[in-house]
């Protein structure tokens, strides 16, 4: 967990985040860059749901600055992922509604300090399978969907009006060792080691790739500014990919062949696409072939 | 359900738009009676840089239709960019690319995907029952061009090429994924399947009809021709290679012919030296046309690989009987 501060205007702002995977490192970034500074980092004990409640009490008891104003709780975390069973995603369930009772602990302690949940959702997980535009209504296929629904619904009941949930849809990110890669980072990094990857789903799979930095970029800017956008976002690109086309996009950029494999079997092959009407007004992605040289010079560092 | 994408690329396209828009809303409403598995879903209009009131008319007709989507590009790249920027939008099952001018109406959408499922092909393309110019001399020189071009390649579906097509929307995202600027977007069609077919439909170019002027300069046809040319793999370089190859054993014949003469009957010989400036010619000519022919051949190769030749591509056309059966019912 992480709990940055943010001093403007004669107001103090506390932004604590749970969670720096790949989305939670970038928005700690982002808001590094409007001017937050660190004033604390804790590795979770995720494993251990007793030091775990406690580690998160302990945490949230240190926030008594003078003339707080404002927290912001950002929800980022969890291991669960399209994959995941009914019991990993019953530990984040877990993990979350501890979260939430600290947090509702810590309000009632501190009743003039404004508070405002964000949640990171799952587009792909709540709408698997769908061609979705604004009529759309979740369906999710999986656990993992399922939990993403759960939470969703658990912050619109607790947060009335003090929330904004995110849907970010597919988001491809810079290659980090040793942190969970989505296909694109480790399509890049394994043609600079020949390796094969095996890909789940067909050449003509669609799939909605989103740039991390356009998702950091936008929830540090709805923390920092109170930007004026809904309170669900849905932060897509519009533009349907196949994987047919990253294949060829990353064999271009790399100069190199990619060496890969279909895994037809695996259940999270339909494809998913969103409505260009979704996309936030004044928002604009990053284009794919950009994002993919990106990607392609951190693979490269590496 | 079976999902249709339209794509539109736009140039000048302000005074038909609209009209464009509400044909395929109509098209886009016959299809949602009960049962009908299939569905116009987008369609997409690329902004090819028009210097009219396009995006204006555009943007406009994107409030009153949400089903349709724009796409700016920056500057005016041409028909097949603009067209695979489209294309590389879409999310159709099927991906139907037509002009704006209403050349290619959207009510011929229906016979196009139903000659590709019935035939179980990937592409289909419009093909103009009579005259498509209405003037002798501009469609005979449309057909010859396209049949001098076709010999050139070796390619059988060049003369059925029209932008009027009802394509496979996983090998139309394929094939606009592999091109970059210098593909012929059907030639690139072409190396993803060969289950290609034309349709013979009313078609009538109403541009040329009205002003007397098509929208393809002599230029621009000779800019088309060159870049089919790069992007197929050229035939006439292997005939070269050949003639080259016979040239020089030609060569190697007369070397042979001469020598015996010269050492065995050299009376005959009644100019010396002619016959071995012409045998060498002949030899070092032949050889050096059969080098360079088999160097282009393995450049073009090497180009056509640059260019995004796959070597192989999956497919599947399951859904094909679905549609077809409903074609069968809804004649029925």
């Amino acid at each position: 967990m992480t709990i940055l501060k943010s001093a403007q205007n004669g107001t103090t702002r506390i932004i604590f985040l749970l969670g720096e995977g790949l989305i939670g490192a970038a928005v700690v970034r982002a808001l590094e860059r409007l001017g937050c500074f660190e004033i604390q980092r804790t590795k979770n004990e995720w494993n251990d749901r007793i030091a775990f409640e406690r580690q998160l009490e302990q945490t949230v008891d240190t926030l008594v600055y003078d003339r707080i104003n404002r927290i912001d709780w950002i929800w980022s975390a969890g291991k669960s992922g399209f994959n995941s069973t009914v019991e990993d995603t019953t530990q984040e369930w877990w993990s979350f509604n501890c979260f939430l009772r600290v947090i509702k602990a810590y309000e009632s302690r501190f009743k003039n300090v404004y508070s405002y949940f964000h949640l990171i959702s799952s587009a792909g997980g709540l709408f698997e399978g769908q061609r979705v535009n604004v009529n759309s209504l979740p369906n999710p296929c999986r656990p993992y969907g399922k939990l993403k629904y759960d939470q969703e619904e658990q912050i619109r009941s607790m947060f009335v009006g003090k929330f904004s949930i995110y849907r970010p849809s597919t988001v491809y990110g810079y290659y980090r060792r040793g942190q969970r890669s989505g296909l694109i980072s480790t399509l890049i990094r394994n043609v600079f080691i020949n390796k094969v990857t095996m890909i789940n789903g067909h050449p003509d799979t669609l799939r909605d790739f989103i740039w991390i930095d356009d998702v950091a970029d936008f929830i540090s800017e709805k923390i920092s500014f109170d930007s004026p956008f809904g309170n669900i976002n849905f932060l897509v690109s519009g533009k349907p990919t196949s994987i047919f086309e990253v294949i060829d996009n990353v064999q271009r950029i790399s100069n190199c062949k990619v060496l890969f494999s279909f895994d037809t079997s695996m259940s999270n092959s339909h494809s998913i696409i969103f409505d260009s009407e979704l996309v936030p007004e004044y928002w604009c992605p990053t284009n794919l072939d950009i994002g993919l040289r990106k990607v392609r010079e951190s693979a490269m560092d590496i | 359900m079976i999902s249709i994408t339209t794509v539109t690329p736009i140039y000048r396209g302000e005074k038909t738009l609209r009209s464009l828009v509400m044909a395929l809303d109509e098209y886009r409403k016959s299809l949602e009676i009960p049962e009908c598995p299939i569905r116009l879903v987008e369609s997409i209009f690329v902004d090819d840089g028009s210097s009219d009131n396009s995006a204006q008319v555009l943007r406009e007709l994107k409030r009153e239709y949400p089903w349709i989507h724009v796409i700016t590009l920056s500057r005016n790249f041409g028909q097949h960019p603009a067209t695979i920027a489209g294309i590389l939008h879409s999310s159709g099952d099927w991906v139907a690319t037509l002009d704006e001018d209403l050349q290619h109406h959207p009510r011929f959408l229906n016979y196009l995907l139903k000659e590709a499922v019935n035939a179980q092909v990937d592409i289909v393309y419009a093909n103009p029952i009579e005259a498509v110019h209405q003037s002798l001399w501009r469609d005979l020189a449309s057909r010859g061009y396209k049949l001098i071009l076709a010999q050139l390649t070796r390619n059988k579906f060049m003369p059925l090429f029209n932008s009027f097509r009802m394509v496979r929307g996983s090998i139309a995202r394929a094939a606009s994924a592999v091109s970059i600027d210098q593909t012929y977007f059907d030639v690139a069609l072409g190396w993803f399947t060969t289950r290609i077919k034309g349709l013979k439909l009313p078609l009538v170019d109403i541009r040329y009809v009205e002003t007397g002027k098509s929208s393809y300069s002599f230029w621009s046809l000779l800019s088309h021709a060159r870049r089919l040319l790069q992007s197929s793999n050229v035939k006439f370089l292997r005939l070269g290679a050949l003639i080259g190859l016979l040239t020089m054993m030609m060569g190697i014949v007369g070397i042979i012919t001469t020598t015996v003469i010269k050492l065995k009957f050299p009376d005959l010989i009644t100019v010396p030296g002619w016959a071995s400036n012409i045998i060498l010619t002949l030899f070092i000519g032949g050889l050096n046309a059969f080098l360079i022919g088999l160097v282009l051949e393995n450049i073009s190769v090497i180009l056509q690989q640059s260019y995004g030749k796959p070597k192989f591509f999956e497919i599947d056309r399951s859904t094909d009987l679905i549609v077809s059966d409903w074609f069968k019912r809804f004649q029925e």
